[in-house]
């Protein structure tokens, strides 16, 4: 894992004291960094909010941070070694003794950590040049009627944030304050239309203001995972509550694409986004609590519904017109041209389509509007049939899933979602989650079998596009049931009785053997059991010579032994070199399985004795028992 | 942006062979190996994950925790937040956090320790949720009775087995489900989802019958250490790899039919 100090806003003076480093600010003229809060200078009055202000340029280095370094290849090589990385911010700041609180240091590496999965560490240093917060600041101002509250909605021009923004004004008669980043002038000029809609059904009670942040001079993006983006966001968000004396910050978001369940074992941690998840705003509104002057709650409204049911309520709200113009996908708002379609393919892509489809809003999301039709087009890309397949086969999945199997396969992602809880509620929490994910499974298998039903000619006619999900569903075997009822794999059983027993094991370093025929195995006291083709038969054999000698009472030392070449005549081995080399190969197995796992360390003829001039037998000192006394002890 | 982050399978003689053996809808047996010999090297590179380290010995410790009067601050003892004895949810809410709460770097670090935070979670739910009533809104009592079965000779057996078990299937599903879709659907390796699905359970099944190897030492290994002191985390540390190094002879095993 590599680590990355960075610099950010120190004096030149300052700097000298370290030799190491990226320098980053947002000095105008002089830095790297822009940053820029449009709409709202002339609000600002009284003091300046000097934490708040600290906050803001803090999240402005953090994601420019993490922007700027890239988490190694698509590979994963050495199970993902290099996703994780180490950040060490160096900041100057207004307040540093407040920044350099081991509280408030925690809480800033908690809120980066759970998102991005890397470490953040901080120290904080005088600011000496410290950019009054007007600067930051636009100039234009819209007339607003705050008097039924305020509340700050992140806009980005997707289905979700616009539904929030919907549900904010038609639940309440709250002025809400959108924040937007304008990625790209298209998606600027997107999300202005929108939010020009909702102000024109809600005069007055709409603001709209962007957030410009980009990198300048060899500054560049080079990771585009951005799971510090939210941070970022909030942070914009927290002054702009301040400044419009808010006292929510709204990111609304569905629970399916909150929770973000991996669609596919490789999917690990921070690789399914945290952006919106529970614990991220847990967190954040944990550090907001801390810096702000006045209390803002931070959370998300959608995050007991999936998004078919956020539609739905968009729809409901009157603003189902929108959909049409709203725009939710990644690889498009990436692009620096702009966009044309939905790509169809992205996860943000099939979950918009999945939704609008089962949310009845499907000839308000016109089918054109994707490059890929979600059952009919084609997939040959890996990553995007991984992407398709994954959601499909995961909705599919939670259709009818048990509690068990539900938390036979999520239970990690549950209890991360049960963290942002108090404990008391942490058990109704994981009730919703099941109920939700059933939910969104049941909504996804009736847009299949629509679909499947829509295209029954095509089936039949054997026209469906091969590489399309439509194929896939199709492609059921008569014989084949996909069952629906997702059960818990029968767990793995203990073999003996399951009443509490007391915890007793003898200390004994005696060598205790028994031959497993059943599965082909000796079973050792205290080491893994001994297999293999030349392997059990060979000890097997000397275990039963062994038997013999103690039931003619011989004395131990009078104990029969075999040459190898005798050995491997009885065992029908090639020569007398395969029965050493199992020999070898036992003993080393031996050897390594006690040194593993115990204090013992017998010699190489604990099990196996080489008596010079006779040949190998089983040591008289070892015990042999039946298996089924073996698993009694 | 990026809302899900894939990956590719690396380059390679050994990879080809795993991406052919999809193509052809191979038998599990084959696949299974396959893949343990071309991660090999990246396992071995992984297996000093602390994430791994600390989520094993965190399994050995909870059983015994639960067999304590004082199970409520054995639990904050061990990293666990106050209130984690309340329910199994609790449980293995606090069992997450306990993991991460004395980790205080990245260093080191990768996505086998998250793998085997899964296993443990699910573990944990499972086995000891299949003993309840309910899964949900189960009594302290409850949890902390049937959390301290895991403590005996067998139970704990049962434990580590199906730990290592979902850990294998994970490591190797970690690498397989970055190919195995393109290979599912009419004409291709996998026809139908449903097959694709019987492909995953099978290798779940091959995991879970190739994990017997583990059952065989680990309650005699915990009950040992346990009895004479010797339970620590080196020793556990020591457990663990010999594990991972039996499941993958175990693996190589069944593949030549010498299981």
């Amino acid at each position: 894992m590599h680590k990355h100090v960075f610099l950010c806003g120190l004096s030149d003076e300052q700097r000298t004291a370290y030799t190491d480093g990226q320098f980053l600010s947002l000095a105008e003229g002089a830095g790297n960094l822009n940053l820029r809060l449009d709409y709202l200078r002339k609000k600002l009055v009284g003091t300046e909010p000097r934490k708040l202000t600290d906050l803001i340029e803090i999240a402005s280095y953090v994601f420019a941070a993490d922007r700027t370094t890239r988490r190694g290849t698509e590979i994963f090589k050495n199970y993902g070694e290099d996703w994780r990385r180490e950040l060490h911010m160096i900041v100057a700041v207004r307040e540093p003794g407040f920044w350099n609180q081991l509280e408030v240091k925690v809480a800033l590496a908690d809120a980066l950590g759970f998102a991005s999965e890397d470490g953040w560490a901080f120290d904080f240093v005088t600011n000496e040049h410290p950019i009054a917060l007007q600067d930051y600041l636009g100039l234009r101002e819209e007339p607003d009627d705050a008097a039924g509250g305020t509340s700050v909605v992140l806009f980005s021009g997707g289905l979700d944030s616009l539904a929030g923004a919907a549900h904010e004004l038609t639940t309440s008669n709250r002025h809400v304050v959108l924040v937007s980043h304008r990625n790209t002038p298209t998606v600027g000029a997107l999300q202005k239309d929108l939010a020009s809609s909702l102000a024109k059904s809600y005069p007055k009670r709409v603001t709209h203001v962007w957030v410009d942040n980009s990198l300048t001079g060899k500054l560049e993006d080079r990771e585009e995972t951005q799971r510090t983006r939210s941070f970022f966001f909030v942070a914009m968000a927290a002054v702009t509550a301040h400044i419009e004396k808010a006292d929510r910050i709204r990111l609304f978001e569905n629970g399916v694409m909150s929770v973000n369940l991996p669609i596919a074992t490789q999917v690990v941690g921070a690789r399914a986004s945290r952006s919106t998840h529970p614990r991220t705003l847990y967190q954040l509104q944990r550090l907001i609590a801390l810096v702000s002057a006045h209390e803002i709650e931070v959370g998300n409204p959608f995050l007991w519904q999936t998004k078919a049911e956020v539609i739905h309520k968009l729809v409901g709200s009157g603003f189902g017109n929108l959909i049409t113009r709203s725009f939710s996908c990644t690889r498009s708002r990436k692009s620096a041209v702009g966009y044309a379609k939905h790509c169809g393919s992205c996860v943000q892509c099939i979950q918009r389509r999945i939704s609008t489809l089962g949310g009845g809003a499907g000839e308000l999301d016109e089918a054109e509007g994707y490059e890929i039709d979600l059952f009919t087009g084609v997939r040959e890309d890996t990553r995007d049939r991984v992407m398709a397949l994954g959601s499909i086969q995961l909705a599919l999945d939670c259709t009818k899933i048990t509690d068990l199997a539900f938390m036979g396969r999520f239970a990690l992602e549950v209890s991360q979602v049960a963290q942002a809880y108090p404990t008391a509620e942490r058990d109704d929490v994981a009730k919703k989650l099941v109920d939700l994910f059933r939910r969104h499974g049941s909504t996804v298998r009736d847009i299949a079998v629509e679909a499947l039903q829509a295209n029954a000619a095509s089936i039949v006619d054997k026209t469906v596009a091969p590489g399309s999900l439509l194929a896939v569903l199709a492609s059921q075997n008569i014989n084949e049931h996909r069952s629906i009822e997702v059960r818990e794999p029968e767990a793995v059983r203990p073999t003996a009785p399951t009443t509490v027993t007391p915890i007793t094991q003898g200390a004994s370093d005696q060598i205790i053997i028994a031959v497993d025929a059943e599965h082909k195995q000796i079973r050792v006291n205290g080491i893994a059991a001994l297999k293999g083709t030349t392997i059990f038969p060979l000890l097997q054999h000397l275990i039963e010579m062994s038997v013999e000698d103690r039931a003619a009472l011989l004395a131990p030392k009078k104990f029969n032994c075999k040459p190898a070449k005798i050995l491997a005549d009885d065992l029908d081995l090639s020569d007398e070199g395969a029965v050493t080399q199992a020999v070898s190969r036992a003993r080393q197995e031996i050897l390594e399985g006690f040194a593993a796992l115990t204090d013992v360390r017998p010699d190489s003829n604990a099990i196996i004795e080489s008596v010079p001039r006779r040949g190998y037998r089983l040591n008289p000192l070892v015990v042999i028992v039946s298996v089924a006394e073996f698993m009694e002890l | 942006m990026g809302h899900v982050r894939l990956g590719v399978l690396p380059a390679g003689k050994k990879w080809a062979e795993v991406v052919r053996l999809l193509q052809a809808g191979a038998d599990v047996t084959q696949l299974a190996d396959a893949v343990a010999e071309a991660a090999e090297n990246e396992l071995i590179a992984a297996r000093g994950d602390p994430v791994l380290a600390r989520t094993v010995w965190l399994l050995t410790q909870l059983p015994l925790a639960a067999r304590s009067d004082r199970f409520a601050a054995e639990l904050v003892a061990l990293g666990f937040p106050q209130g984690s004895q309340q329910s199994l949810v609790n449980i293995v809410s606090g069992f997450s956090s306990a993991v991460e709460s004395q980790l205080t770097t990245r260093t080191g670090r990768t996505d086998l320790g998250e793998l085997a935070r899964q296993a443990a979670a699910e573990s944990l739910s499972t086995l000891v949720g299949a003993q309840m009533p309910t899964l949900f809104g189960t009594s302290a009592d409850d949890v902390r009775i049937e959390l301290g079965k895991l403590a005996t000779k067998d139970r704990f057996a049962g434990l580590a087995r199906d730990f290592f078990a979902r850990l294998t299937h994970k490591t190797l599903d970690y690498y397989i489900s970055r190919e195995l879709p393109k290979h599912i659907g009419p004409g291709r390796g996998f026809a139908s989802l449903e097959q694709s699905d019987r492909f995953r359970a099978a290798l779940g099944t091959h995991c879970r019958e190739a994990s017997l190897i583990v059952e065989s030492f680990a309650g005699g290994w915990f009950s040992k250490a346990n009895f004479t002191g010797k339970l620590t985390r080196e020793a556990t540390q020591s457990f663990t790899d010999y594990a991972l190094k039996k499941m993958r002879d175990e693996l190589r095993a069944r593949r030549g039919g010498d299981a």
